[in-house]
């Protein structure tokens, strides 16, 4: 089975053990993404997200199965592959010695046909100093340079690991502007994250690994269909909750003070009504983010996300987001 | 795009040539100072008379030409000068892959389209050429023997013997470069690799050194480079052909198998 020339990742029961005897780090991975999306690949740390990044730019090789990117075999044409991608790693190092504007000569040169002009429209974009060595710069800058590298080709198909972490909120937004200008540009975008928010706000599709495994691929577009909604009320006087907490698809009912929030799933009516008595100083409704959207869809077994490491950059992003 | 590798290792180590090349000149100039001391050198002969066994060990010779300006230059310079050369190539094999492995940088710089066995072969490439210039440095320096009237005298101090005996550094420094070099894609671990390769450079001096000293020490001295590199040798008779493509061979042995090994295994695991 090959990959068409429509799909441009495509994992064939992808397996990887590092080491013998110990769990896989990825187990029969089949994995589809085509061409002109942006596809997220979500998952807590130590799920395989980089694993599965490393078999396709043929860092690692894989235990069994096998990978094609642009519809080409990720072993035999990993050059040709190469040529074609642009990619930013999750740990990005460079030479501490260079400036950055040596560093992308360097990588400008080796990959050839670099349009210069390109890259000083995104330095000025990411609002990026490049004479300045890589070694004085921040972790965010680096991943500005990181950024830089991996776009300034204006490739077919970027592979961004963890695109975002280290960047401030403003330079998310110009990161989300730099996809949005990808997808119109009819390029595909594989992203791994472990922030649902940034997904949410960037992807078309989105994938879930979990312990190597793949939980599910789902449009983002259809997850945010997920019938319910977060109520905010606030009264002049506090409330009995009583009323509120017998309508049917009221679910999560918290009080502080005079504010009232809960889920709501179903018709608005019965809510009104139960809420007739009270003077309505505001009422906010609020979609679910993609977090609580997945909770839903999977329940319990999408929990290990929240509970990773990185639970609480989550929620930044989830208030960012909002 | 080839070659690109290959120029951005000679831009970033180009400073190293003229900064050996004053080392090596620093210590011609020594040696010439040595030398134009009469009353040094007779002593000098003394002591190579009544010392024959160190003589041989480190002179690599017998004790005739030890005292001799020639074979004190050799002693003095050859001998200490391939180690320094070596210690360069050391740490220039572990530039090939080890450095730049470790440091986490291989991820990026393997996401442009560069053939991995091209990363090796270019910058192996590029660090036999900055050997080539120190040693070329090397042979300018000892242009100025020239001013000495003791080593003008010695015939075995030609242009031609000096510049042999700077032509028979190379293999040798070639070798150390490759062997690190494999090291290096064989360990991914910077600090094992030098480690190894600085052993590699060290046993076989001490090896070569000893084994001089007792009767079977010949059998040992045949795993040391530094028997076939016989400085002493090459200074008093010329270059030894079959010793210098021997040392060739096994250089390029070695380089195909860090290409071998390096293009068939993983990265940053």
């Amino acid at each position: 089975m090959a990959t068409t020339m429509n799909t441009a990742i495509q994992t064939f029961q992808l397996t990887k053990t590092y080491t013998p005897g110990k769990p896989p780090a990825l187990t029969s991975l089949d994995l589809t993404v085509p061409c002109g999306e942006i596809f997220g690949y979500l998952g807590p740390n130590g799920a395989g997200k980089t694993t599965t990044i490393k078999v396709l730019l043929d860092l690692i090789r894989p235990s069994t199965g096998r990978a094609e990117v642009l519809g080409m075999d990720s072993r035999e044409h990993s050059v040709e592959i190469r040529k074609r991608i642009g990619f930013l790693p999750g740990e990005l190092n460079l030479w501490a010695g260079l400036t950055a504007q040596q560093v992308i000569h360097y990588m400008g040169n080796l990959r050839g046909g670099v349009d210069w002009g390109y890259v000083k429209t995104l330095s000025e974009k990411l609002d990026f100093d490049l004479s300045k060595k890589v070694r004085s710069y921040s972790t965010g800058n680096k991943r500005k340079l990181g950024l830089i590298l991996a776009l300034m080709h204006k490739p077919e198909l970027l592979i961004l690991d963890e695109p975002t972490s280290g960047l401030d909120p403003l330079m998310q937004q110009i990161f989300i502007t730099l996809m949005d200008e990808a997808r119109r540009e009819g390029r595909t975008v594989f992203l791994s994250s472990h922030v649902l928010s940034e997904v949410q706000a960037i992807c078309d599709r989105v994938a879930i690994l979990r312990k190597g495994k793949l939980e599910a691929v789902e449009r983002v577009h259809d997850l945010m269909t997920v019938n319910f909604n977060w109520i905010t009320v606030r009264t002049r006087e506090p409330i009995a909750l009583e009323g509120l907490a017998h309508v049917p698809g009221v679910a999560e009912l918290t009080q502080d003070g005079t504010t009232v929030r809960f889920r709501h799933t179903g018709d608005f009516d019965p809510v009104y009504r139960a809420l007739a008595s009270a003077y309505i100083v505001e009422l906010r409704t609020e979609e679910p983010n993609l977090e609580e959207v997945f909770l839903k869809f999977y329940g319990s077994q999408f929990a290990p996300m929240r509970n990773g490491k990185n639970g609480g950059s989550s929620h930044n992003h989830k208030e960012a987001a909002k | 795009m080839s070659g690109i590798v290959f120029k951005e290792t000679l831009r970033r180590n180009w400073r190293i040539v003229p900064i050996y090349g004053g080392i090596m000149a620093v210590l011609v100039i020594y040696i010439i100072l040595l030398l134009s001391d009469s009353k040094l050198m007779e002593q000098l002969n003394q002591m190579m008379g009544s010392m024959s066994f160190l003589v041989t060990m480190f002179g690599g010779g017998d004790a005739a030409f030890m005292g001799t300006p020639a074979g004190l230059m050799n002693y003095s310079f050859f001998g200490w000068g391939l180690l320094m050369v070596c210690g360069y190539a050391v740490a220039a094999g572990l530039s090939v892959t080890a450095n730049e492995e470790e440091a986490g940088i291989l991820d990026v710089l393997l996401s442009a389209p560069l053939p991995r066995w091209r990363l090796v072969v270019e910058k192996l490439l590029a660090h036999s050429v900055l050997i080539i210039g120190i040693l070329f440095l090397t042979w300018v320096s000892l242009l100025m023997t020239g001013f000495s009237e003791t080593l003008a005298k010695d015939p075995n101090t030609s242009l031609g013997r000096i510049t042999e005996s700077v032509i028979n550094m190379l293999p040798s420094s070639l070798l150390v470069l490759s062997f690190t070099a494999l090291m290096g894609v064989l360990c991914r671990r910077r600090n094992t690799a030098m480690m190894i390769g600085a052993a590699f450079v060290v046993g076989s001096f001490l090896v070569d050194t000893l084994g001089r000293s007792i009767q079977a020490g010949d059998v040992v001295r045949a795993f040391s480079y530094f028997k076939y590199y016989d400085s002493a040798n090459v200074m008093q008779h010329g270059l030894v052909w079959l010793n210098l493509i021997g040392l060739v061979v096994v250089t390029l042995v070695l380089s195909a198998v860090a290409v071998w090994r390096f293009k068939d295994r993983e990265l940053g695991v």
